[in-house]
């Protein structure tokens, strides 16, 4: 019992003492120092710093914590309704140039002014020519495609629905007389004569 | 901050810097280590002027330099392995003698607290923490985040291992005398 006694106070003492540095060791001049220097590089911090830093000036660090959130909550937002409206805007432009066909986008694009000969290479480059190129066309089960009848046809049509049959055969000959091949009969032209000297044939006007 | 201010801070430092300091060797187990705690403690109560109308300005010292403790610690590349037991002769990374040279010297105290260093951190801290300046369970537990019942339990066991430990010391030395 005495023992444990004697244990109980050894224990006491040496926790009394336990990571105790003494009083001259110094310590509380060490811990002045480095807190002078420390005020000394913070005296007058810049406002970045002041930020950014934990707990130097928790007041101003409250002040600019409202616009902290929201001048990015802002531009968010402007970004967010600034790419609603370039949307349609470029699916239209990405139409147009699916219907437009190639060799009428190329022309454009060699029409545009370029400043630079980089600039006149730029249009001529692949994605530009992969955005002009149209849709394949469906394939159609009647070759030609049907079309309206011309006026000269439709005219010819109403004729035929209200001629007699003497008109319409009269009609059919004079049609095969056009398709019927034009024969035209050989030409003869006679050589022509030798001419005569004019001294022989001529009589001298002065013997009469 | 105005010299009024500036005045009773410095006081404030100086009269618990050691307390500070203690604390945090009790977390870390080293000089140097616990130096640089006690002057992180005191610039971040210096910025957040945190320190001005304190109810209980030992145990929120004790917080603030425990937590400051703990962050560095896990900050260090080395954390603090386990440490061996006095009778391992003179491998305890303390500032403070060996076992085996404190006990030829018979420095108990040193021993002692080559003991205490030894124990666990859930042990080692509380019993430091209890034997600052008597802080009470409470305030322990306040300061640590555990139940009050935890830091009574814990001292006991501390307490108790460290009686064992003195008690199979003193035998063993004892029988060394007799054989020599």
């Amino acid at each position: 019992m005495c023992d444990d006694d004697n244990l109980d106070q050894l224990l006491d003492a040496a926790l009394s003492t336990y990571a105790d540095p003494g009083p001259d060791s110094g310590l509380q001049e060490r811990v002045l120092a480095h807190l002078a220097v420390a005020r000394a590089t913070t005296a007058e911090p810049p406002i970045s710093v002041t930020l950014l830093r934990p707990g130097k000036s928790s007041a101003n660090r409250r002040r600019w914590l409202p616009w902290a959130v929201a001048l990015p909550a802002a531009a968010c937002l402007l970004l967010f309704f600034f790419m609603q409206k370039t949307a349609p805007l470029r699916s239209s432009r990405a139409e147009q140039g699916f219907m437009q066909p190639p060799h009428a986008a190329l022309r454009t694009e060699n029409l545009l002014p370029s400043k630079s000969g980089s600039a006149r290479r730029k249009p001529l480059s692949q994605p530009v020519a992969r955005m002009t190129q149209p849709a394949p066309l469906p394939k159609l089960d009647v070759f030609p495609t049907p079309r309206p009848l011309t006026s000269e046809e439709q005219a010819l049509a109403v004729f035929i629905s209200h001629a007699s049959d003497a008109e319409r055969k009269a009609l059919i000959e004079s049609q095969k007389q056009f398709q019927a091949p034009i024969s035209i009969a050989a030409i003869r032209i006679p050589p022509l004569e030798p001419l005569k000297p004019l001294d022989q044939d001529t009589p001298d006007p002065n013997n009469n | 901050m105005t010299t009024d201010e500036e005045a009773e801070f410095t006081e404030l430092v100086r009269r618990q810097s050691r307390f500070v300091f203690r604390v945090a060797y009790a977390v870390l187990l080293n000089s140097h280590d616990a130096e640089d705690v006690v002057q992180e403690t005191f610039l971040k109560l210096y910025r957040n002027r945190g320190w001005q109308n304190l109810d209980n300005e030992r145990a929120f010292l004790a917080r603030v330099a425990w937590r400051v403790a703990v962050d560095s610690r896990s900050r260090s590349p080395q954390p603090a392995g386990p440490i061996s037991e006095p009778d391992q002769a003179g491998e305890l990374p303390s500032p403070r003698p060996g076992p085996e040279q404190t006990l030829l010297n018979a420095n108990q105290m040193a021993t002692v607290h080559s003991m205490i260093d030894a124990l666990p951190e859930d042990l080692r801290v509380p019993l430091a923490l209890s034997a600052f300046d008597e802080l009470n369970s409470r305030e322990i537990g306040g300061i640590l985040g555990i139940p009050e019942g935890t830091v009574r339990t814990r001292l006991q066991r501390a307490r108790e291992m460290l009686r064992k430990k003195l008690s199979a010391l003193r035998d063993a030395r004892l029988q060394e005398t007799r054989y020599v």
